[in-house]
């Protein structure tokens, strides 16, 4: 993982055209300002598991015959 | 109103069944209007939550008590704020998978409903709740 330092204030930019910016530090926290195209989604990790799980919960279910078929096992 | 949706064709439904999500279903922000489409001679458990804009996006939800019978999940604060006062319905999303025993449910990020207002929401718990979770009972899995 590539490790830098950073003042608040500064910032990083990734390519893509995203600019992470250090605004403010306090205690053991850190605010982050993040500029991005809007097509950038941006999430906490904590919640892109979530994210990536919706995904694959909306994907095209069977047809209702085999679907009923299948859901048949769950009781 | 006349809806086009994913599983089931064209549907008549009431736009005051239409169910808000205050809170987004996430990866899917952009979407907030659903409706709950009941098939009960499919499975009287589950649930399509059909989206009212968006013909081709559909989640499968089961009723959590048919999953685990133990589901007591705690809301962060912030649900109340979000979805007002009134009593709330817990429901999971299915991830349906090939082959069909490998698929689950997520009981980390339940979607809850406020039945008065029919407003939702879906929340990450703070607890140890897994995302994927077997949709099958073990003894079903293996039939």
């Amino acid at each position: 993982m590539l490790i830098l330092t950073r003042k608040a204030g500064e910032s990083l930019v990734l390519d893509g055209g995203i600019e992470v910016k250090i605004t403010e530090v306090y205690g053991d926290k850190v605010r982050i300002g993040i500029d991005a195209p809007p097509d950038v989604k941006v999430y906490r990790k904590e919640l892109y598991a979530t994210v990536q799980e919706n995904q694959s919960a909306a994907m095209t279910a069977p047809a209702a015959d085999a679907l009923k078929d299948l859901l048949s096992k769950v009781k | 109103m006349t809806l086009e949706t994913r599983d089931f064709g064209p549907l008549e439904i009431d736009e005051k069944d239409i169910v808000t999500f205050q809170g987004p279903i996430f990866g899917f922000e952009k979407y907030s209007r659903f409706v709950f489409l009941y098939r009960q001679e499919i499975h009287e458990h589950f649930i399509w939550l059909q989206s009212v804009d968006e013909p081709s996006l559909c989640f499968i939800l089961v009723q959590p008590q048919l999953i685990v019978s133990e589901y007591a999940p705690t809301l962060p604060p912030e649900a109340k704020r979000l979805l007002g006062a009134g009593e709330y319905m817990c429901w999971l999303l299915v991830s349906l998978r090939q082959p069909f025993s490998a698929s689950t449910v997520n009981l980390k990020s339940p979607i809850v409903v406020n039945t008065r207002t029919r407003q939702a929401a879906q929340f990450v718990l703070e607890e140890d709740w897994p995302l994927r979770h077997p949709l099958l009972k073990e003894e079903a899995a293996e039939c």
